[in-house]
Formats: structure tokens, sequence, C-alpha cells
């Protein structure tokens, strides 16, 4: 089987699950609308996206595609879900989201199925399909997404609200999504000593601390063993061994219970081996304090 | 029967240093002090006091020892099973993906992993199914090929058809089943990382077993590169012998594969380099080009999981950065037509 083949997929998989999108889009005019309740967005609108051009939409989109869970969850819960007429097939909230046509994976997109649905805007968060959107006439908003950091949820919240006319709902939704970050600060004592953790995403993957799960055990006062990695990697079982981890969250805890290598280790002595009740984590759109007060309850017996 | 006792134990002294080397290697320091100290203690040779990290005992004895011995395991199964097709096929391209015997094992691993994720039965069932695959595959391209009575080359032509077959399915069965595609992946990419001893208990006897049936029908392997009326005129039953050496070098290859995923090249280059420097004869090849895949691994893995420290690479990229350019070395140097 191809080699590069397989990393590119795997490449993929590693920014489709885990990273999904939190995009850098530029939202400079939102702020002096703030204080003017119930002022509709004025079309025509500009959004910078990753490649540092402006997409400029005219109207208030009516039909769009949406190839990413967190944008569908945003848009969802701003009350614009009714207007995505496609999406990928990862998709898993909310419920409503299941009735969507799927057009596309992590992989590939089905064009002729996506021009069928006419929309006025498509958005991705992977620039392979860019060229192949473009060239069939469509509206295409590419907004890369290994960016990392919380604030970046809340921009994205914004843009979709600033793009589909309910500034009011995406503000208020952006705040609370503060709010709840800010809650979950203020119930963590930072003088504690941080428990050593390990996010075993299968197979000893981890995530580094220059991504957004790092960024999350930075938040909770936990220390992430795999310190060391740059973004997404196979941590050695020597090294596991070595830091000795407190905590070990893993999809798979038989990994670890099962190998006797990994006896020692005080997360498995003491029974600390848990798996994410949900896949909050994920998707960095409005559930994703959801998922880091799940993290965080597995974590903190008090929580 | 000429054994090549003189290199074969010369083989095995280096691959037996280069073992115990491995094992002073890697991302967490432990010095050979200590790594003696621990052996010893746990062989119960003499009394000593306990003065080091628990943690150093696992690292030594359940991390580092099975995962050098499972490289070496492989290296050694799939050196031998590349060089017994390169015999049974009379080709110098030939290894354990031409039957579609890998390709068919990981069909089979991956119907499982996807059908049984959430299975405990998982890890007992990957093996099984590995092998399962394996001897499907090889059974069907053996049959379509005899059934036309045809050349060599039909054998290979019908291997590759399979393989193709296998590895399309595996794709879409990937694409189209589950997002989180990354323990079949890396199982697919090959590796150690996961070596324990309860594996080497599994795959240690198939490997051993038919190793040893390798060596001792080896100077078969010498007569079957004669037509087939030649060999068949010295009394031999062709038929029967390629149907042991296919079975046999089948098991080996899919023990190999059931753990450690699919490590392309060794199989491919080991025999050849081996066959450069001791001729074509296979009573050498055999056990030569074994010792020497077994080298090729464990030198491989050393580097895989130390060079990133403390991330891992997948080992079948070194394999072929390590073996390729020697093997392209060895090609330029030498003109042997021993095939």
């Amino acid at each position: 089987m191809n080699k590069n083949f397989i990393i590119t997929i795997m490449f993929l998989i590693a920014v489709f699950t885990i990273s999904c999108n939190i995009s850098n889009a530029n939202i400079n005019d939102l702020n002096s609308n703030q204080n003017q309740e119930n002022n509709p967005t004025k079309y025509p609108i500009d959004i910078l996206n990753s490649n540092g051009e402006n997409v400029r939409i005219y109207e208030k989109p009516e039909k769009m595609i949406i190839l990413d869970s967190a944008a569908v969850e945003i848009l969802f819960a701003i009350g614009q879900g009714d207007k995505i007429v496609g999406t990928h097939s990862f998709v898993t909230h909310p419920e409503q989201a299941k009735q969507i046509p799927k057009v596309g994976d992590a992989f590939s997109i089905n064009i002729e199925k996506i021009i069928e649905q006419e929309p006025d805007l498509v958005y991705i968060f992977f620039e392979k399909f860019a060229d192949d959107l473009n060239k069939n006439q469509l509206k295409v908003l590419y907004i890369k997404t290994l960016e990392n950091n919380f604030s970046n949820i809340s921009d994205q919240i914004l843009m979709w609200g600033k793009i589909t006319g309910n500034k009011d709902s995406a503000i208020k939704l952006s705040e609370k999504f503060h709010n709840q970050i800010e809650n979950i600060k203020s119930k963590i004592d930072y003088q504690a000593k941080s428990p050593k953790i390990f996010i075993d995403t299968t197979d000893l993957w981890t995530s580094g601390p220059n991504t957004l799960m790092g960024e999350v055990l930075e938040l909770l006062n936990l220390y992430n063993i795999a310190h060391d990695v740059s973004g997404y990697a196979q941590l050695n079982p020597e090294i596991i061994i070595d830091r000795n981890p407190d905590f070990i969250i893993t999809p798979n805890p038989n990994t670890f219970k099962n190998n006797p290598a990994f006896k020692e280790i005080s997360a498995v002595k003491n029974n600390k081996i848990f798996t994410l009740p949900s896949d909050a984590l994920s998707v960095p759109g409005p559930r994703f304090t959801d998922g880091i007060n799940e993290l965080a309850s597995l974590i903190y017996p008090e929580w | 029967m000429i054994f090549p006792w003189k290199y074969t134990l010369l083989g095995l002294i280096s691959l037996c240093s280069i073992m115990i080397i491995s094992i002073g290697i890697g991302p967490v320091y432990i010095s050979s002090f200590e790594i003696l100290q621990i052996v010893t203690y746990k062989l119960q040779i003499i009394e000593i006091e306990k003065s080091w990290p628990q943690s150093f005992e696992s690292i030594i004895l359940n991390i580092r020892m099975p995962r050098v011995l499972l490289a070496a395991i492989v290296g050694l199964a799939l050196s031998i099973s590349g060089a017994s097709y390169q015999a049974l096929f009379k080709n110098p391209l030939a290894d354990p993906y031409l039957l579609g015997i890998a390709s068919g094992a990981a069909l089979a691993v991956t119907i499982v992993m996807t059908q049984f994720e959430n299975s405990s039965l998982i890890t007992n069932l990957i093996p099984i199914s590995a092998f399962s695959g394996a001897i499907i595959c090889v059974t069907a391209t053996y049959y379509i090929s005899t059934k036309q009575h045809g050349p060599t080359n039909t054998l290979i032509l019908s291997g590759i058809a399979i393989a193709s077959i296998t590895q399309a399915c595996t794709s879409f069965l990937m694409l189209y089943s589950n997002p989180d595609l990354r323990p079949l992946l890396s199982w697919i990419l090959g590796g150690f990382a996961s070596a324990q001893w309860d594996q080497i208990l599994i795959v240690g006897p198939y490997v051993l077993i038919s190793t040893i049936i390798s060596i001792s029908i080896s100077k078969y392997f010498n007569l079957i590169q004669l037509n087939q009326e030649h060999s068949q005129q010295l009394g031999l039953n062709t038929q029967k012998i390629k149907l042991i050496i296919v079975i046999n070098s089948s098991i080996n290859t899919a023990a190999a594969v059931s753990f450690a995923g699919i490590i392309g090249f060794v199989g491919l280059i080991c025999p050849h380099i081996i066959r450069n420097i001791f001729g074509g004869d296979y009573r050498n090849l055999i056990p030569l080009s074994g010792i020497f895949g077994a080298i090729l691994l464990v030198l491989s893995d050393t580097i895989s999981r130390t060079i990133l420290n403390p991330v891992e690479i997948p080992v079948g990229i070194l394999t072929a950065l390590f073996g390729g350019p020697f093997f392209l070395y060895l090609l330029a140097k030498t003109k042997n037509k021993n095939y």
C-alpha cells in the first residue's frame, strides 16, 4: 500500500478528528455593532479566508454546504441550522443534523451532489477541495483549521453570526462560551501541583502542547506528559512508563490494563484510566466546554 | 548435507550482540550496569540489592526485550519467506507481498478492526484473522495459477491481481467505516511499539517450526531452479515441494504480519544482499538471509524508537531507507546472475 497515501490520510485524520476547525477569521467590525440591538448585517460583507483573500458575500446565504462538524454545531446553536443543505458524513450533532444530505467526508467530496443543491456558500476547512469548487462557480469560504486557541472558537461563532445576519445570537453564544471558560478557570486552583496526564487518542498517538487539547490541559492545570511533542505523534511506550502519568485518557483502556509493561504506571495502579463519555472535546464548537467539563470531572472528583 | 555452519554461527553471534546492544539503547537512559543488575536480579543468579526504580525494570523486561525479540523474529520470518518465494518463482522480484499474502492478511485484519471495534476480543482476533486472510489469498492465487498450468508468471500475475482486489477492499473499508482509523493505519504502517511477551509466545513457535522446515528442505530449492522436466527426471515431485513451500512461507509471513503489521522491503532485499555476497545456493541463502533479516529489523527498530525521541516513527520507512541504498550499491557493484 502506498505509504505516502497512508501518511496523508493519517495527517488528514489528525486534522479532522481533533482540531477540526479553529478559524482565524477577521471580524473587525463586530465590536462596533455590539451595542446596536437588532441591527441586521448590512450586505455585502467581506470575510478574510485563510489564503488572505476577501470573500465577498452579497446577501444572506439561504443554502449552505458546511463540510465541518464544528461549523454545523455553531449554525444550529445560533438558529441557522435550517440553512444547511449539505454536510459531511462525520457530523454527529445535533440530532437534526443527521437529516442533512451528506455530500462528502474528510477524504473526498461529491462535487456533483454539491452543485445539485445549488448552494450560495460552501464552507471548507481543507484547501484541497477549494480549486474544484471554485472551478464550478461556487462561492467558497476556506478557513484553515490548525490554529489553536479558545478565542478562535468565539471568533468562529461571531463570523457565522455575521455571515447569516444573526449577530445577536452569535454574540450571546460566544459570550456564553467565554463565560463557561472563565467559570472553569475560576474552579481550578492553579497553585496546586498539576496531576500528570497522558491523552491517548489510540495506539499511543497523542497531542502536544501546541494543540487545542494542549490548551485544554493547561486550562485544567494538568501536566501533559507529551510536553515535548509537536502537534500529533505516537509516543514511545518507554517514555510513558518513565514519565509515569497519574491519569490516562484513552478510548481503549485495555491497551494499558492488559499490557504488563504498564502495570507500574500510577494511573494503572490506581485505576485512573478513563474514557471520555462523548466526542465533545474533538469538535471545537459550542459543545466544546461540555467536553472540558467532562474531562475535568474525570480528574477532579469534586467537580 | 552442506550447511554453512561457520557463517551461520558468525551471523548468530552478531545478531545476539546487536540485540543486546539494542536492549541497552532507548529514549529513557538506563546504564548498562543497571541493565545487568536487573537481568541478574530477574534470573536470580545471585542475590543483589534492588537499587533501581521499578520503571526501569518494566522498560527493560517488558518493553525493550519483547520488542527487540519480536523485531528479530519478524525479520527472520519475512526474510526467509522472501527467499523461499524467490526460489519458488525463480524470480528475483518475489517477496511476501507478491502473492497477495500481506494484503490478504491486511484485509482480514481491517474487517475485524472495523466490525468488532469495541470488542474486547479484538487482540485475540487479529492474529487469527491475519492467518486466515493470508491462507485464503495464497490458496486462491495458487489455485488459479495451477489451473492454467501456465508458466511461473501466471502465478505472479494472479498474485498481483489478488493483491489489488484485497487492497481495494481494504481502502474502501478504511474510507467508509469509521473516521478514527489510527489503530488500523499504524498497524498497516507496521511497527513494534506494542510488542509484548504474549505475542512472541504466539508467533515464535510458528516462525521457529517453519524456519526449521525451510532450512531442511532448502536443497530442493536448488532443484526447482531447474526447469520442471529436469527436476522431475531427478525424481522430484515439484508440485508437492512447491505446495509445501507456499504453505510454509505463508504461515511464516502471516505470523510476522499479525503483530508487526506490514513491513515492506525486508523480504525482498535481504535474500538479494546475501545472494550477492554468498552466491545463489539456497542451502546458504535460507539460513543466512534469515539472520540478516533479523539483524536489519532489529537495527531499524532501534533507530525508529530513538531517533525522534520521544516520538516513534514507522519502522517500514527505516527498512526502506536503510536497505534501499545498500541494495542499490550491491546491484551496481556486482553482476551476479545466480537466480
